[in-house]
């Protein structure tokens, strides 16, 4: 995870004073946010498929070890192997390392979070094998030297003219391009990328352990590119991606799509089992599953924070979020964003954002209301204030605490400092203490009446 | 010790002591009332839903029909036809289709392939690949004209998953074009996959006789 340059309160402190994001963000989000409500509502027993996802998931969670062992088992049997990667730099390394033994020269990549989150396109180039994103809005994302700000539309921040002109400049389109010249420009400039690529990278969105299958969810049709022309396909999956039958499917991907995008089902969902099967004319002739823990079995031994390890990654609770729609993606400092993304920040990384994350979140309750596995995101946050409790801001805030207290408990000296707060008050307003300038910010100092409150009553 | 058995054992110390049983994969009950819609007429719900999508779907009363009725799709442009609609691809060329060979399909300006499933819920498309169904036919030429038999439309997945006896190596879920919003939510068509889908319907127990018909 790439570290933030400013923390969340500064950040999200300049994004709200941008009213062209703010609009950008909410068109998105309002209109992902009406879609699902109208997809869902569809289904009669859309409650039940939660009930029933939340069960697989908390059953396959306890029995994770069990599962992939099996899920190993089977995409060996089918041909494939498996690679297990304990952190970012272990997970970065072995895909590396799988390109390099494969010759290869360029490779092409469909979206995927973890690879975001393990940095695998800086490593790649250090290694002098150039990736290509062949997402649409991951493309602009690589072409601009940006970071995606929403977990299914990275490119939520950006203006149809932003993206011309990018395009422009890269891809050689008229400045004034509507949006399917735009595409067509994409598609025929990354055509190229997919027939060159000598290996293609994806993520998971689902793992299925008795299969050894993994299962990708996408609209555009790249990931189906990525896993049909190259030599050889890598995946590169968090461990908690695990479900254990191909029925599970049956439950979980209507509630991922819908949840996400308010469609019945995505323009494509890839089953992929090993590498293509004899006499096949195409697909991969190599197949890699990498599986990544990278803070996630941490994160199982964690009872307060175990829950986040369900998500499913829909971002129906970032289109809901009245924190993320002003703040936007980026405020977050990390792949992850929104609601979820302030407990998978510190949960994964044992601590980063632990400070401001949990409190980007008016404790509201809409991410839980959303989650198609209820995750209860607001309990989660609630504990990681606790946890933050335990930095030096919170121990000063404390101390402070403990000195009014005591003073407050004693009357004549507390008429006297009461006295002297008046004379000190214009030197204190202007107190030049960095860290106690960035506490104040956010909060209010009323300015003290001239005449003290106990005077007053007394007459 | 390697990541391998470091991440294992970790996982192992971590996980929660009380175990919930996975329960059965039975299509929940409370479905029971919403799938029966579905399952009444498939097909009708089939068409609607891929109308919906942009997909256009030709129902063909007789199979003998389906030449005819491709030939005219692919408007005389190249065409891939795959391998396992052979008698298909035999008659297009007799029509004066021009069909490309496999090692031309990037020229393709169609993609012929047949489709193993329907599926209503969601107007989707089930491919499976096999040495006589590649994955690119139905991907990288930006017209894909597939061929379904009524019979093979299902209700919803929970139908599909029942049916699976083992996976292919891929097994491609497509409903509608490929798409994509990521600019401003403004819908675009056709990004790297087809733009243009058509579904041809054959009648129940078609192949048999547009295999009397080819011979």
């Amino acid at each position: 995870m790439s570290p933030s340059a400013v923390g969340f309160r500064e950040a999200s402190a300049r994004a709200v004073l941008d009213p062209a994001l703010r609009e950008a963000i909410r068109r998105v989000t309002d209109n992902l946010a009406v879609r699902r409500v109208q997809v869902t509502a569809e289904l009669p027993h859309f409650d039940v498929l939660r009930d029933r996802a939340k069960r697989i998931k908390e059953h396959t969670l306890a029995n994770l070890d069990r599962y992939l062992e099996q899920l190993e088992a089977a995409v060996r049997a089918r041909g494939g192997h498996v690679h297990w990667a304990r952190d970012a730099e272990e997970a970065a390394a072995c895909v590396v390392r799988i390109c390099r033994e494969a010759g290869a020269r360029r490779v092409a990549k469909s979206k995927s979070m973890v690879t975001e989150e393990v940095e695998l396109n800086r490593a790649l180039r250090e290694a002098g094998i150039e990736p290509v994103e062949t997402d649409l809005g991951e493309f602009v994302v690589q072409i601009s030297g940006d970071r995606p700000s929403h977990l299914i539309a990275p490119i939520i921040h950006k203006r149809r003219e932003d993206v011309a002109e990018l395009f422009r400049r890269h891809l050689g389109t008229p400045a004034d391009a509507p949006v399917p010249v735009l595409t067509a420009a994409a598609r025929a400039h990354l055509r190229q990328a997919f027939l060159q690529a000598d290996v293609g990278i994806t993520g998971a969105n689902f793992l299925v352990a008795e299969t050894g299958t993994v299962v990708l969810v996408e609209n555009e049709g790249n990931a189906r590119m990525v896993t049909s022309l190259p030599r050889v396909h890598v995946a590169v999956a968090g461990i908690e991606k695990v479900l254990p039958r191909l029925a599970d499917l049956a439950v979980f991907l209507p509630l991922l799509v819908r949840s996400a995008t308010g469609q019945r089902l995505s323009a494509y969902v890839s089953l992929l089992t090993g590498p293509r099967g004899p006499g096949e004319r195409d697909g991969p002739d190599v197949f890699h599953l990498v599986l990544v823990d990278n803070g996630r079995s941490r994160v199982l031994a964690d009872p307060e924070l175990r829950e986040a390890l369900e998500c499913v990654r829909c971002s129906a609770c970032l289109n809901v979020c009245p924190v993320y729609e002003r703040a936007g993606g980026h405020a977050y400092g990390s792949v992850y964003s929104g609601p979820i993304g302030a407990v998978l920040t510190p949960a994964l990384t044992g601590g980063r954002g632990l400070v401001d994350l949990p409190f980007a979140s008016s404790l509201c309750g809409a991410c839980r209301d959303v989650c198609p596995l209820r995750i209860d995101i607001p309990r989660m946050l609630v504990a990681l204030r606790a946890r933050a409790g335990q930095t030096a801001e919170a121990r000063w805030e404390r101390r402070a605490a403990r000195v009014a207290a005591w003073l407050l408990c004693r009357p004549r000296l507390y008429r006297w400092a009461s006295v002297a707060a008046r004379v000190l008050e214009p030197v204190v307003r202007r107190v030049p203490v960095g860290a106690l300038r960035r506490w104040a910010r956010g909060r209010d100092l009323p300015r003290l009446s001239p005449t003290p409150f106990h005077r007053a009553a007394r007459r | 010790m390697s990541s391998r058995e470091e991440i294992l054992r970790a996982v192992r110390s971590a996980r929660p002591g009380e175990t919930l049983e996975l329960g059965s994969p039975e299509v929940p009950a409370e479905a029971a009332g919403y799938r029966r819609q579905l399952q009444a007429d498939p097909v009708g719900v089939f068409v609607r839903r891929a109308e919906e999508l942009g997909v256009r779907v030709h129902r063909l009363g007789d199979p003998r029909e389906l030449a005819a009725a491709v030939a005219q799709l692919c408007g005389g442009r190249r065409t891939y036809v795959e391998p396992a609609l052979r008698d298909l691809g035999v008659s297009l060329r007799e029509l004066g289709l021009p069909l490309v060979e496999w090692d031309r399909l990037s020229e393709a300006e169609v993609g012929v392939t047949g489709a193993d499933y329907g599926i209503a819920e969601s107007a989707t498309l089930v491919l499976v690949a096999r040495p006589d169904r590649p994955r690119s036919a139905s991907l990288l030429p930006p017209v894909h004209v597939a061929v379904l038999r009524e019979d093979r439309v299902l209700a919803d997945l929970f139908d599909l998953v029942e049916r699976l006896d083992g996976l292919p190596s891929a097994l491609v879920l497509a409903s509608g074009p490929s798409r994509s919003a990521d600019i401003e939510m403004s819908l675009a068509v056709g990004v790297h996959g087809p733009g243009t889908v058509h579904v041809v319907l054959l009648p129940p127990d078609g192949q048999e006789r547009r295999a009397e018909s080819a011979k």
